[in-house]
């Protein structure tokens, strides 16, 4: 079948959430050396209390998703369609180190972290087909189920030079993103949501 | 080209075939053993007579032992306790002789390649009975995790240890040197302490019940080791 192979392909690098690269800086556990021995009886080394870890994460991959626009007087004009490209740089940490399980590290999210997006919506559809705007936010998360996160940033229109304000709420693959682009009346205050889905490289190192 | 049906039970089949394949993938799934994160610990470097080689591992995963007998005593060190702060070895002591005996841990330094010497004081000097034992703890505290980054993996413990029968003879004094190494032993851990039971004697080393005449003590090990 010749849908078949692509097909696969594209499932198989989909599924790929993660490439961890783990340093050995840092590795050694935390002890308390002046204390007394927890087991005089036992004859085995204790051991070490857990460091936990920080990571650095580059993730890059495609955006798409849906929504409206509110016009300012408040009336839902009509639905935007976009998909779009985005970068990634976060730093993270997390209380607890990850067991060395290949599955463990595909469900590798930071307890808390900030970091930097850059983004382009190269297509944008609202009652035509455009470019859309490029955007720059600066991010926050923590865990909650996944990674939960607010991004904050400033989005820029070339092909109209307008710009404005963009908030983006995101919780793992998801996010919700309200664009404000001041100076064009019809395009007013535009609220999408969609899926994010980005491939990830993390370097991983012991606190 | 149209391709031709597929019979119902061709269908059926292929159906069965995808849902066994996916109920096999989440069994694994659900069974497959997380390994807890392992550490690099300080441990008896026993490679250059190492009875591991060839891939063995010790019975108890991470310890490895020096043992000596000296004057009627059975010493086992070992390294119990590796961090990012320090290390801290276990020293048990076994009286296996017919009376008594007096022992001063009177030096314990620990040289650290390209780092110094870390000396712990000396530990109280205790009066084991025949066939009593006891664990005596020593921590050495430095950057170990500067030693570890930096690169610097080896070490060498040096344990004076002075044994005498009773108050009235003079102590023989053992010096012991271990060498020790700092390694990345990613082995699972055991979440059950085993309990410690020493070896039984060999029969020659057992203790003889002293006769009436009998006053002088019995050397079980002379030769001792590690």
């Amino acid at each position: 079948m010749s849908w078949l192979r692509p097909v696969s392909l594209t499932l198989m690098v989909a599924a790929w959430p993660a490439c961890v690269y783990r340093s050995q800086h840092n590795a050694p556990g935390l002890v308390d050396i002046k204390a007394p021995l927890r087991c005089p009886k036992c004859q085995q080394p204790e051991r070490p209390a857990d460091p936990g870890e920080t990571y650095t994460v580059l993730s890059a991959g495609l955006v798409g998703g849906g929504g409206g626009r509110l016009r300012p007087a408040g009336r839902a004009d009509h639905g935007v369609g976009e998909l779009g490209c985005e970068a990634t740089l976060l730093w993270g940490e997390d209380s607890r180190s990850l067991p060395y399980n290949p599955f463990s590290e595909h469900l590798l999210r930071p307890e808390r972290g900030f970091g930097a997006t850059l983004g382009w919506m190269f297509l944008q559809q609202a009652g035509e087909l455009a470019l859309g705007p490029l955007y720059a936010e600066a991010q926050g998360h923590i865990f909650a189920g996944g990674m939960l996160g607010l991004g904050l940033g400033w989005a820029y229109d070339p092909q109209k030079a307008l710009h404005g304000p963009q908030a983006t709420l995101f919780w793992n693959t998801f996010y919700f993103r309200v664009t404000h682009l001041f100076g064009d009346e019809r395009a007013g205050t535009q609220l999408t949501g969609g899926i994010l889905l980005k491939w990830r490289w993390t370097w991983v190192r012991s606190r | 080209m149209r391709r031709p049906e597929q019979p119902a039970a061709s269908r059926r089949w292929a159906a069965w075939q995808v849902l066994g394949v996916a109920a096999a993938a989440i069994a694994s799934m659900a069974t497959s053993m997380a390994d807890p994160h392992p550490y690099p610990l300080w441990r008896i470097d026993t490679r250059p007579a190492d009875p591991f080689a060839g891939g063995r591992r010790p019975r108890i995963p991470f310890l490895y032992v020096a043992r000596r007998a000296s004057n009627g005593v059975y010493a086992e060190i070992w390294v119990v306790r590796s961090g990012k702060s320090g290390l801290g070895v276990a020293l048990r002591l076994r009286n296996q002789a017919v009376s008594a005996r007096r022992l001063t841990i009177s030096g314990l330094r620990l040289r650290l390649e390209n780092s110094g010497e870390v000396t712990h004081p000396a530990l109280a000097p205790l009066t084991l009975a025949t066939a009593a034992q006891q664990t005596l703890y020593a921590g050495f505290p430095f950057d170990n995790q500067r030693l570890w980054n930096e690169g610097w993996r080896q070490g060498e413990l040096e344990v004076h240890l002075s044994i005498a029968a009773d108050d009235a003879t003079e102590p023989r004094v053992d010096v012991w040197r271990i060498p020790l190494l700092h390694d990345w032993q990613a082995m699972r851990w055991v979440s059950r302490q085993p309990t410690f039971e020493p070896p039984k004697p060999r029969r020659h080393q057992r203790p003889r019940r002293p006769g009436p005449a009998e006053t002088a003590p019995q050397e079980p090990n002379p030769g001792g080791g590690v």
